[in-house]
């Protein structure tokens, strides 16, 4: 099932290991700061535990601690990501469901907030298939 | 963009950084970027729902109308936020 996030971990499955790397997140984010944030101390973490030249090999414990930071960095960078498409919906649901500033948020309001939501998520997923086997059958 | 914080040599000779301070600085980092982001598009927002000629200063009504839609702003995040997190759910149980 197509992640709900729309785009892939940007530095791309396991890790990155340059702040360059982490640089082009701008591209995929523009405008969302946090996830670069998160990219840049990952690489960090690797390079930290693994570039030392005052030991000569990385001691377990220290394996253990930079794969402990690891998850937890993941897990922020999770939450990130969520905090990332909320931005986005609500940016692309509040043109589409607000019109003039009222002193309360209207059950019409929220309805249509929360309509907007799902029914843009399934506009991805629909995109997504429908290109998928396009995609597939461009290829024969 | 502004630096990541604080220098990342600790004191000591080992030159590793505590776990935990450095969690606590990629979640306090982590808040502060996304109210930036909030902000800026709420700003945003307001501006084109609230400002329509621009004049020499921001009258009552578009105060009024800015603070109003700041707390609507707040509302519809949380509103989509809810949403969002439900139908994430709702695609986990199937898998």
């Amino acid at each position: 099932m197509m992640s709900l996030v729309m785009t892939s971990y940007f530095c791309g499955g396991s890790s990155c290991f340059h702040v360059h790397a982490c640089q082009r997140a701008p591209l995929l984010y523009p405008s969302h700061v946090p996830v670069y944030i998160i990219c840049f101390y990952k690489s960090f973490a690797m390079a930290d535990f693994s570039s030392s030249f005052d030991m000569p090999s990385a001691s377990l414990s220290e394996n253990a601690e930079a794969a402990e930071l690891q998850r937890l960095i993941a897990v922020e960078q999770q939450k990130a990501q969520f905090q990332a498409q909320v931005h986005n919906f609500t940016d692309v649901c509040w043109d589409k469901c607000m019109d003039k500033p009222s002193s309360k948020l209207d059950s019409r309001t929220e309805t249509c907030l929360v309509s907007c939501v799902e029914r843009f998520i399934d506009t991805t997923l629909t995109i997504t298939n429908r290109f998928t086997q396009m995609v597939q059958k461009g290829a024969h | 963009m502004d630096s990541f914080g604080s220098d990342f040599s600790s004191g000591s000779s080992s030159g590793k950084m505590d776990t935990g301070t450095i969690m606590e600085q990629v979640k306090v980092q982590i808040a502060v970027a996304n109210a930036q982001e909030l902000l800026q598009r709420m700003t945003d927002k307001c501006f084109k729902k609230c400002i329509g000629k621009p004049g020499s200063t921001l009258d009552n009504s578009e105060q009024k109308c800015i603070a109003m839609c700041m707390d609507r702003y707040m509302d519809a995040w949380n509103t989509v936020s809810r949403a969002y997190n439900s139908r994430l759910q709702r695609e986990r149980a199937r898998i």
